[in-house]
Parts: C-alpha cells; structure tokens; sequence
C-alpha cells in the first residue's frame, strides 16, 4: 500500500455542531441520505445502503457498508461506485475545544483494481423512479 | 505537465468550476467567465494555469481564443481526483446545513 497505488482525497471541516449530534448524521441511514446522497429506494440488504451518486454528479449508483465502527470518533464504509474500482471513505472524528468537532474525510481507493464484480451490481441498482425517467 | 501541476491546477475551486464548464462544450474566456464574479484577467490566469497543466487546449478563432478540455491531460485517477475533490466538500456543506436543522 504505497501512494503511488492509491488515490487519495481529503477534506477537513471544524463543525460547530457537538460530536454527538454530528455521529448521528454520520451514522443513522436516514440522515446520510440527508446530506450524502439520496437512497436507492429498494433495499435489498440490510447492512448495506444503496445511494443514488447520479444525483449530485457522480457516474450512477453508489453502494456503502460499514467497515469499521469506533463509536464517536471513527466510521469506515467501502465505498462502491459503479463502473470505478472499489474504494474506502473514513471519517474521523476529533472534538475541538468550542465543543465542536474537527471532521476529516478521507476517500481512498486502489487505483489500477479493475472494477470487480460487486461493482456491476451496484451498476444494475435501480435507481428511484424519479430518476429514472 | 506533471502531477504537481495537475493538483495544484485543480485544487482551485474557480479553476474546478471552469473544467466543469470546459466539460460541457468549448468555450472563450468570456463565456467562461458568465456569472462569476471575477475579473477577466484573473480569468485568464486561472487559464493559464491550466494550460500549463496540460489540462486544456487552446485555439484561436479570429480574434477569439477557444478553449476545450485537453482529453490526455485528465487520465483516469485525475478525473477521479477532481470529481470527489468537487464531491466532498460539496457533500460537507450538506451535512452542515443538516447539522444546523436537526434538533439538539
């Protein structure tokens, strides 16, 4: 795992908000389609969301898990976009001294992993009937 | 053109927003300059920068300079790199407009 394997972004935001309220918004499905992306509306899988990137201008259907949870301070979700290798989006948490919160946002991704199979579905995802018009 | 160049060329929101633009359809610097509040010389340093990057063409048309997107200079990993450096920020401006409407 080198960085000349992997592409990397990162965004750091301090939220006025407390850390309470912010891992909420991080956390409970209804408030991720909120502010992320907007949910697919049949979902098949319990542990997993199923987003419409298309959207907010990504290439179509996005499907996250949950990775890795250390409650209040880290989530990590896999990150599947259709028709792109899979990728990593991790966000940490970090309480600033106002009583907010320090957010880094840090998406990952290999970056010559073919797409792999789990990725066509995600592609084959229906999309809301809004959308798919 | 290298990679520093690219991010850095990117890493401006102004110079993102004319790449988006640029995505669409060639344009001159004036087109490109439609409601941003920026002057146009600063809109052809932002330009600049980008040609620089090797990130558009340019070709001139009478008086007219046109500009379109250089297709070899967003490889792959670059055009993921400006779509969620675009994404994310986005997104967290989102969740702060959220933060702000939830109760408690």
């Amino acid at each position: 795992m080198t960085r000349d394997e992997n592409d990397e972004v990162v965004v750091e935001r301090d939220l006025g908000a407390p850390i309470d309220k912010i891992w909420r918004a991080l956390t409970i499905p209804e408030l991720v389609a909120e502010w992320l992306l907007p949910l697919v509306q049949d979902v098949s899988e319990p542990d997993v969301l199923r987003l419409d990137g298309a959207a907010r201008g990504l290439a179509g259907a996005v499907s996250i898990r949950i990775v890795e949870v250390e409650p209040r301070t880290r989530i990590l979700y896999s990150w599947f976009e259709c028709g792109e290798p899979p990728g990593l989006v991790a966000f940490d948490l970090e309480p600033l001294p106002d009583g907010g919160a320090r957010l880094r946002v840090t998406h990952t991704r290999h970056a010559r992993t073919p797409p792999r199979a789990a990725n066509t579905n995600v592609c084959t995802a229906r999309v809301p009937m809004a959308r798919a018009a | 053109m290298n990679e520093t160049d690219v991010f850095r060329a990117i890493a401006d929101p102004t110079r993102r927003l004319l790449l988006e633009r640029l995505a669409t359809r060639d344009a001159n610097a004036t087109e490109l300059r439609a409601g941003l509040s920026i002057s146009q010389p600063a809109v052809s340093q932002h330009l600049a920068v980008l040609r620089t990057a090797g990130l558009l063409r340019e070709r001139r048309e009478g008086r007219q300079v046109r500009y379109s997107l250089a297709p070899e200079g967003l490889r792959p990993l670059q055009a993921w790199l400006l779509r969620y450096s675009a994404f994310w920020p986005q997104r967290i401006d989102a969740l702060e407009r959220l933060l702000s409407e939830m109760d408690q």
